[in-house]
């Protein structure tokens, strides 16, 4: 956590001070998608080689299922149901402002 | 794109069941942790080279730093209590499963010990799925629903193990809130699960 905070404050403090060329932009971003490959390979394999978690998704998989999917769409919804609330009202009164 | 991650986390899965070792779970934990490391660098990079662009939507930001956990805590909490219906688990044990919000071994570790072990597993079980769905929908999500919504999918996850997906399929400054929005729910996660399971 502390770490991931440091990387991330040092990489702004970077991309404040330098000046990087345009090629940066594709460099990044191919190096990011290697490294989120590489994480999502690692991620699978550890769920894979935990064949207790997949014998475990029988017996308690389906309410452990049901319980992620509705907390997923009860998020997704909730945020989507107050931003277009809460955001149509903020919009209207920025444009009366103007 | 979409296919290029659920195609590595199936071969890895496969990778995993067929040839498991058990010695490099240790070294797996850190290289994930150091490749995380990397990418929030360069997360940060972005950030740092798009900060005109971020701070004169700051004012957006501001809102939605209270915006997005309290949606995802009651959106989170809404879809528990209609899970337990479904499920017989009583609303309070569907509740504490649920506000781990993604993060499985925390919240695994706090039921198990103050509660029982078996909700332990279905916490374990329920936030290592959130992780999984959340990983598999996010593209969805930011083509059809929302950017923010991203956010809403992966909880407290949406600071470490889903940002990078996150950053990919929207933008620095949805990353930025990303990254706020899951340090305050992980925070959370201890605080909320013992009041849950104490006093409901």
């Amino acid at each position: 956590m502390t770490y991931y905070l440091i990387s991330l404050l040092i990489g702004i403090l970077i991309g404040v001070i330098a000046n990087f060329s345009s090629n940066f932009n594709k460099i990044s971003n191919i190096l990011q998608l290697f490294f989120l490959a590489l994480i999502l390979f690692i991620m699978g394999y550890k769920i894979g080689s935990k064949k207790e978690i997949l014998n475990y998704f029988g017996m308690i998989g389906y309410k452990a299922f049901i319980i992620s999917l509705f907390s997923i769409m009860g998020s997704v919804f909730v945020l989507y149901f107050i931003r277009k609330f809460v955001f149509g009202l903020i919009k209207n009164k920025r444009g009366m402002e103007k | 794109m979409t296919l290029l991650i659920i195609g590595f986390v199936f071969i890895g899965i496969l990778v995993g069941y067929l040839f498991a070792l058990q010695d490099i779970a240790f070294y797996l934990d850190n290289i994930v942790s150091i490749l995380l490391c990397l990418i929030l660098f360069l997360v940060g990079i972005d950030i740092g080279r798009n900060r005109g662009k971020i701070m004169s939507h700051f004012k957006d930001i501001g809102i939605n730093i209270i915006i997005l956990p309290l949606s995802i805590i009651i959106g989170t909490f809404l879809g528990s209590l209609f899970a337990s219906f479904i499920t017989g688990l009583k609303i309070r044990e569907a509740l504490a499963v649920g506000a781990g919000f993604g993060w499985y071994s925390l919240s695994a570790i706090i039921i198990s010990k103050i509660y029982s072990y078996d909700l332990g597993i279905i916490a374990f079980v329920s936030n290592v799925i959130r992780e999984v769905l959340s990983i598999l929908f996010i593209p969805f999500i930011a083509k059809y629903i929302g950017k923010m919504e991203t956010i809403a999918s992966a909880g407290a996850t949406a600071m470490d193990t889903t940002l990078p997906l996150i950053t990919r399929f929207t933008d620095s400054e949805t990353a930025v809130l990303s990254f706020i929005t899951g340090v305050i729910l992980s925070s959370l996660v201890p605080i909320l699960i013992p009041i849950i399971l104490s006093f409901l």
